[in-house]
């Protein structure tokens, strides 16, 4: 329902019409005001005053509702969360800085989506680049340490007890660096796919963090842009660090399947599930603004009987089609 | 399964025949069902030192009971998903729905009363404002038996 007339002019033209009719009373009913006033007068008058306070509430009720929700949507909304925007049921000057609001707020989308997709393309080249530096650099150190080892130990035999373990704690470094490079960029991803990338991701979290994992790929699933691909990856390699970290748990569960026309990636665990609120546990941010920017819908949430459960809902419009499809 | 209902449910007349409605429609639609609890008290979240707050585990404990009950009750307990949550109904079930790619929200309404015809539908008009996702309003239960709602 749409009113032509202002918030100002309705409660003047209410208010008019009110003291017009009091008036009018005054003027011309039989209805006399004695000094001192009798109680009937009294009852009146007050009737009157009671009648036009009366009409103020419900119409300036009414008419300011639009401004309390407006209020409440700017304490309380959530740039994560885009789509919240007011209905604007009327033409007058309150809707107008309603729609104005709801222009702001796509404004705001936008920009935020712009800016975080560079942010995480920085983020990424980062990434790139840190994991270079260390297979390169590190990598090749000790790679020299290890060759170094064994020429000392060619002209030490007494020693070779000692530089055997030197040896191997230089190997373990060494699986370190390719472990900690291969998460800063996991290179399986651009060369075998998501899937393998994932199966990757999983057999080694479990190694290290001695959590049984459980894995459900389909066979068959749609070839996804590579940043949808990505963000998939990051958010399954972050849910497994939140239950290496917090869970407690002794088993994860991870599966990757098509749903009609999205990819969904779940990630459960059978831990201790949230402590305080979970939205300030540390990573679970960036999942969302990865999630946000894929047009994807990520919900964390306690799952069944125990436990946490991530699950990413991927939709299809983010498939790549296949050569020869029109 | 083709696509997911976020149903919001409660103990009254109106949370029950949203379930209704929502666990037709999803098996006839093949729809994955999410019940959404939304209790209005607010507890703290934490008590100060990071872990929650006793009246906010009870709050959560005694919505995941009333929720498997009802699933329990309404024959979905092995396949409906459950959420929960304090506050505004509203903005959380927009938020729910939002999380869990919602294609549809089922939510109950009651009579307006004896006096006024139709359905409060506070509800579903808030959440007009929360979510684009459509918002589907279930039927009330007939007050007595037999006797047909508009």
């Amino acid at each position: 329902m749409k009113h032509p007339l202002s918030v100002f002019s309705r409660v003047f033209v209410v208010n008019a019409a009110l003291l017009g009719v009091l008036a009018a009373l005054l003027l011309f009913s039989p209805v006399e005001i004695d000094a001192p006033i009798r109680p009937t007068q009294a009852l009146i008058v007050v009737a009157g005053l009671v009648a036009t306070l009366a009409a103020n509430v419900i119409l300036l009720r009414h008419a300011l509702a639009p401004l309390e929700r407006l209020a409440q949507r700017m304490e309380a909304v959530d740039l994560l969360r885009p789509g919240q925007r007011l209905q604007v049921l009327r033409n007058d000057e309150i809707s107008r800085v309603v729609v104005a609001f709801n222009r702001m707020l796509d404004r705001l989308e936008s920009e935020r989506q712009q800016s975080g997709r560079r942010i995480l393309a920085a983020q990424e080249a980062e990434r790139v680049g840190i994991a270079r530096d260390l297979h390169d650099e590190v990598g090749q150190v000790l790679t020299g340490v290890l060759l170094h080892l064994d020429s000392i130990a060619e002209s030490a035999p007494a020693h070779r007890d000692e530089i055997d373990d030197a040896k191997q704690a230089v190997r373990r470094a060494l699986d370190e660096v390719r472990r900690i490079s291969s998460e800063l960029r996991p290179e399986m991803l651009e060369h075998l796919g998501l899937v393998s990338a994932l199966t990757e991701l999983t057999t080694t979290f479990s190694r290290v963090s001695g959590v049984h994992v459980e894995r459900q790929f389909d066979q068959a699933l749609p070839k996804l842009e590579p940043d949808a691909e990505l963000a998939i990856y990051r958010i399954a390699q972050e849910s497994l660090t939140n239950v290496a970290r917090h869970a407690q748990a002794t088993r994860v569960t991870v599966s990757f399947e098509q749903s009609f026309d999205s990819v969904v990636l779940r990630v459960a665990d059978d831990g201790r599930g949230f402590a305080g609120n979970p939205e300030e546990h540390g990573g679970l941010r960036s999942m969302r603004e990865r999630a946000l920017l894929i047009g994807a819908a990520l919900a964390i949430k306690q799952a069944s009987p125990n436990g946490v459960e991530v699950r990413l809902e991927v939709p299809a419009v983010r498939v790549v089609q296949p050569v020869g499809v029109l | 399964m083709r696509g997911t209902l976020v149903c919001g449910v409660n103990d009254s007349d109106d949370g029950r025949s949203a379930l209704e409605l929502a666990v037709a429609l999803s098996e006839r639609l093949g729809l994955r069902l999410v019940l959404a609890h939304i209790s209005d008290d607010i507890p703290p979240v934490s008590d100060g030192d990071g872990e929650e707050s006793v009246p906010a585990k009870a709050n959560r404990e005694g919505a995941a009971r009333l929720l498997a009950r009802l699933a329990a009750e309404y024959g979905v307990a092995d396949r409906a998903e459950r959420r929960s949550g304090s506050g505004d109904a509203a903005a959380l079930i927009g938020r729910i729905a939002a999380e869990e790619a919602a294609d549809l929200i089922v939510v109950g309404a009651r009579l307006r009363g004896r006096l006024r015809r139709g359905l409060e539908t506070r509800l579903a008009e808030q959440l007009a404002s929360e979510t684009p996702v459509p918002v589907l309003i279930a039927p009330p239960r007939p007050r007595r038996p037999g006797r047909m709602t508009a």
